[in-house]
Order: structure tokens, then C-alpha cells, then sequence
């Protein structure tokens, strides 16, 4: 039996990227996935191509969206066991030029996502007694020069993951994050385009930077995300787990 | 069924005959791997196929050597599993000497001897992991008096955190699990006590801490090193 038969997983921005690499890992795992991204057609595609998963096009960080959404999930599948809030964007800038909109898609995009999505899914979960919830935080946590948004939302989530897993642990729901490094997708392709370089030098650089020398794909951190998913983790909770080849 | 994803693979792990090493041995053998099983006393060791035995002190080179050599005539060591470990209770005003100099030895430099031996053949052919056993006690103060231990756990984890930089360009991963309290030979919990303290309202068992190990051992875990895998409930969060 694979570990996650019968079990019924959320991915928000499962369109792209990690959100997409954890849907298909979660589903090659037995877990039917309902995809949400608030772009339609990728997310359409990544359901398509997995069986019992469903497409939903919402925007994260919109509660009444996101309220729908689970709703719908609850309503075609009767339970919800996973949550994994992957949506979000990175607007960097000097912090004096940051503008207000910069700040407030970030956070809005990544912890009021992860937030809304947590509140939605919590009385299910705690109905049945059992959960688990994965947030993404990333090494950018530990600062990052020209992005304090997004620095700061990453830290935000690695509280949240500690402060829910207070909470949340007697019902039995464990909450953890993955803190990924370099990952190739289409965020650190913005982030070269940004820089003016090509994509194999900005990977090529980051790679010189990490323990293991090389930059980590979506599968990576797909793989953690479904042990933290998974009955192997059912100890492990309030934790933030760095997939970054590095210490 | 139990998926052989070990299968091919060569372990070595220390403290096999109790506890938390007791149980990496067998749940290792079982999806695949050929682990030799090194403890100071051989009276617990598991006997199955797939699984060979050796007599060692962690703190003797020899004795290490030795383990590793019985690696090396099954291939080399592809996995290394340090979870070799006493613990000393006492007052710090109580603690002798050698109660200071035992623990570090057997937690701390056991840990390192072995390390530096399986880097040997896994440096040379690019690829291993190794997972420590340190304990939340090298996180938070622990609320019974174990100075030494605490101190040599402390010392697990920094020692997986400067190991996993330096092998790390040699394709070598390295990390640790920091379990919370499980009652075993070596942690016999006071009654009642502790689990309130837990927020997933229980103590840890031998199954809870080994499947992590296994994870950071296999490929799920190919991008993680220098990790200190905290293994709870939650504990160190209250
Ligand atoms: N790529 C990396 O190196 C890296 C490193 C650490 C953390 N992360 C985090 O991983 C997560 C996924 O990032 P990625 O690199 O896969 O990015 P990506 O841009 O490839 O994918 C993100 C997906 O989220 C969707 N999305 C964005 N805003 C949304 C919203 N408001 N509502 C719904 N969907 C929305 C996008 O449409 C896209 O499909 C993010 O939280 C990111 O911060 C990425
Ligand atoms: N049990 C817990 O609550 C707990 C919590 C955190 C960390 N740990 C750690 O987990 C590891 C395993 O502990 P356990 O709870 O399974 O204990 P255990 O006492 O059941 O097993 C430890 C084993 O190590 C062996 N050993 C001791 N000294 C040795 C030496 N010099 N050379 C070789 N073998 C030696 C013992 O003979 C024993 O078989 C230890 O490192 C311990 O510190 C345990």
C-alpha cells in the first residue's frame, strides 16, 4: 500500500513550480490532490495528468476564495488530511523604493495565504482527528538583501508553523515547514532575468555556494514535503526542515 | 510489503543492540540493506540475514577500524547510523571526572571516530550519508541534571553541522536526528510527568525516531545536509 492512499491533499500554487512537483509527488504517493493556483490553465494541466485530482483556480491569499475552494474539496471528497500552501510571489526591491503594493502582495501572497488556507482547513482536520499541514518557508528566513517582504513573510511562516503546532498537536495535526534554497522554477528564472544574466550562470554561481554543489530541483523538496505528509513524520512537528544542500 | 529501498546498500550502524540503534538495524535489513551492527555489548545484537555483527567500543580506533573493515569486505559503507550513546544523571556538583570523560567519549568523539572512518570510502567514491543521534537536549536545558550528556549532544549536532559543510563538495550528507525523550534501556521517564509537556500528548517511541533516521538516510533526503531533524512531539516547543 503507498503511504498515502486515501488521503486527500490540498497544494496551493500547485500550478508551477514546487506546488506542482508536491502534486505530483503526493498523488504518486495514493493522494488525491486538489490543485489551487490562481492561474487556471497550469493548474488544469498538472490535474490532468493525475489520477482523482481536481483544478482550482483561486487566489490564496482571498479568504472567501479559498473558503470556496475547500468547501468544493470537502464537498466532492469528504475529508482533507494535507494542506501544503506553496502560493506566493517574490517583488524585490532596496528597501527605500520598496512601494506598499511590493510589500503587500508579498505578504499577502505567502502568509496570508498560508494563514487562510490553515483557518479553512483546521475544522476538518480537527473534526477527524488528524492532519498534517507543510508550510513552505525558505533559507531566505535567515535575511535576504532587496527582498525584506519576502524575508520577512518566510520568517512569519516558520513561526506559524511553531505557533499551529502548539495548537493544533493535541487534535492530532502536526505542523512543519521546508525551508528550500536555490530551486529551479520559474521564481529563480525571474531572478536571473532580474540580474540580466543567463539562467546557467546565475545557477551555475548559486551552485559554487552550496555544500552539496549543486542547485535543487522541484523533486526535492517534493520528496521532503511528502515524508512531513507521511506516517514516517507522525513525531515530527514544529519544525522547519532546510532542503537546501547546505547547512 | 516493504519497499526494498535500501536494497544494494551498505550500513553500518553503532549502539545496534538496544533502543534506537536496535531498531535502524532491523528496519534497514528489512527494506534491503546489509548492515553491519556494531555494540559495546553484543547481548542484544539482532541476528537475521542481511545483518552482520561485530563487538566494538566506539571509542577505540581499533575497535572502529575493525567495524569498517567488515563494511569494507560487504563493499564499503554507503549509510552510517551513529546512535552509540550513554547518559550519566547526576547533580553537576556530583559529576566525577570520569563520568565527563565517559560520556564525551563514548557520545562525542564514538561519533567522531566513526565519521571520520566512513568518510574514507565515502569520500573516495563520492557518495554516503551519515545521520548522528543527538537528542533536544543540545537544544533546550534538560529538565533532569545530565551536564555531560547534554554537552556532548550539543557537541553531535554542531560536529553533523561542520562535517555536512566540509564532505558536502565530496557528495557526502550529513545529519542528525535530535529525538525527544523515548523510553528505552538508556531513558526510563519518570511516570505521568513528561507527556503533559508534549504536545502531541505522548512520549516518543523506538518506530518514531528510526523512521526519520531512514529517511535522512535514503534519497528522499538527497538535498538535505547539515540538518538537525528534531523528533518530539513537540517538546522543545513549550
Ligand atoms: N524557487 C526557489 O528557489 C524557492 C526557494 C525557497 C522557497 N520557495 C517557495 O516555494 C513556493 C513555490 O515557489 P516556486 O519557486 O515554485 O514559484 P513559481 O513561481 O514557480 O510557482 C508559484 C505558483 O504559485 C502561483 N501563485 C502565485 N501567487 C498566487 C496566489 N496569490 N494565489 C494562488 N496561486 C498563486 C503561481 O501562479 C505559480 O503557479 C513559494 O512559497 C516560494 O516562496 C521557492
Ligand atoms: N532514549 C531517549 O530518550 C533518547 C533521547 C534522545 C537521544 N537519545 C540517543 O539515542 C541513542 C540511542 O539511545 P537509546 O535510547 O536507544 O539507548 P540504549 O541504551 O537502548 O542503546 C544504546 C546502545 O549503545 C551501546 N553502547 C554504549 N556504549 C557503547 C560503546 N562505547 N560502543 C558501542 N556501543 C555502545 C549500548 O550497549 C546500547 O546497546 C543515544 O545516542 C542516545 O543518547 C536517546
Amino acid at each position: 500500500m503507498r503511504g498515502l492512499e486515501g488521503r486527500v491533499a490540498v497544494v496551493t500554487g500547485g500550478g508551477r513550480g514546487i506546488g506542482a512537483a508536491v502534486c505530483r509527488r503526493l498523488a504518486e504517493e495514493g493522494a488525491a490532490v486538489a490543485v489551487l493556483d490562481l492561474d487556471p490553465e497550469p493548474a488544469a494541466q498538472v490535474a490532468r495528468t493525475l489520477p482523482g485530482a481536481g483544478a482550482y483556480a483561486a487566489d490564496a491569499g482571498d479568504r472567501a476564495e479559498v473558503e470556496d475552494v475547500v468547501r468544493r474539496v470537502l464537498a466532492r471528497h469528504g475529508r482533507i488530511d494535507v494542506l501544503v500552501p506553496c502560493a506566493g510571489v517574490m517583488r524585490g526591491a532596496p528597501v527605500t523604493e520598496m512601494t506598499d503594493q511590493n510589500w503587500t502582495e508579498v505578504l499577502t501572497s505567502h502568509l496570508t495565504g498560508a494563514f487562510t488556507a490553515v483557518r479553512a482547513v483546521t475544522p476538518a482536520m480537527t473534526a477527524q482527528g488528524y492532519g498534517r499541514i507543510v508550510l513552505i518557508s525558505s533559507i531566505a528566513a535567515r535575511g535576504i538583501a532587496g527582498h525584506v517582504n519576502y524575508g520577512t513573510a518566510k520568517a512569519g511562516i516558520a513561526g506559524m508553523a511553531r505557533s499551529l503546532a502548539l495548537e493544533l498537536g493535541p487534535h492530532g495535526v502536526t505542523v512543519n515547514a521546508v525551508a528550500p534554497g536555490f530551486i529551479a522554477t520559474r521564481m529563480t528564472r525571474e531572478g536571473a532575468e532580474r540580474r540580466g544574466r543567463t539562467w546557467e550562470e546565475h545557477a551555475a554561481q548559486a551552485a559554487a555556494g552550496i555544500a552539496l554543489r549543486r542547485i535543487g530541483t522541484p523533486e526535492d523538496v517534493a520528496a521532503v514535503v511528502a515524508f512531513l505528509a507521511g506516517a514516517d513524520a507522525g513525531y515530527v512537528t514544529g519544525q522547519v526542515i532546510h532542503v537546501s544542500g547546505d547547512p | 510489503m516493504i519497499v526494498q529501498e535500501f536494497h544494494g546498500a551498505v550500513a553500518v550502524v553503532t549502539g545496534a543492540g538496544s533502543g534506537i540503534g536496535h531498531g535502524v538495524v532491523t528496519a534497514l535489513a528489512a527494506r534491503g540493506a546489509q548492515v553491519v551492527a556494531a555494540d559495546l555489548d553484543p547481548a542484544g545484537l539482532p541476528e537475521a540475514p542481511g545483518i552482520r555483527t561485530v563487538t566494538a567500543d566506539v571509542t577505540s580506533p581499533g575497535d572502529v577500524r575493525r567495524v569498517f573493515a567488515a563494511a569494507d569486505s560487504l563493499g564499503g559503507a554507503d549509510l552510517l547510523v551513529n546512535a552509540a550513546g550513554i547518559a550519566v544523571t547526576r547533580p553537576l556538583l556530583e559529576h566525577t571526572d570520569d563520568d565527563w570523560d565517559r560520556v564525551l567519549a563514548v557520545n562525542l568523539k564514538g561519533s567522531f571516530l566513526c565519521l571520520r572512518e566512513a568518510a574514507r570510502t565515502m569520500t573516495a567514491r563520492r557518495r554516503g550519508s551519515v545521520v548522528n543521534v543527538s537528542s533536544i537536549v543540545s537544544i533546550i536545558a534538560s529538565p533532569t541534571p545530565e551536564i555531560a550528556y547534554d554537552a556532548s549532544k550539543g557537541g553531535v549536532s554542531q560536529l553533523t553541522r561542520s562535517a555536512a559543510a566540509e564532505l558536502g563538495p565530496h557528495g557526502v550528507r550529513v545529519n542528525a536526528v535530535a529525538p525527544g525523550p523515548v523510553p528505552t534501556a538508556l531513558y526510563g521517564p519518570p511516570a505521568g510527568a513528561v507527556a503533559r509537556n508534549i504536545p502531541l500528548g505522548r512520549l516518543g517511541t523506538v518506530e518514531d525516531i528510526v523512521a526519520p533516521i531512514l529517511f535522512l538516510c535514503s534519497t528522499a533526503a538527497a538535498w538535505i545536509t547539515g540538518h538537525v531533524l528534531v523528533v518530539d512531539g513537540g517538546r522543545v516547543l513549550r
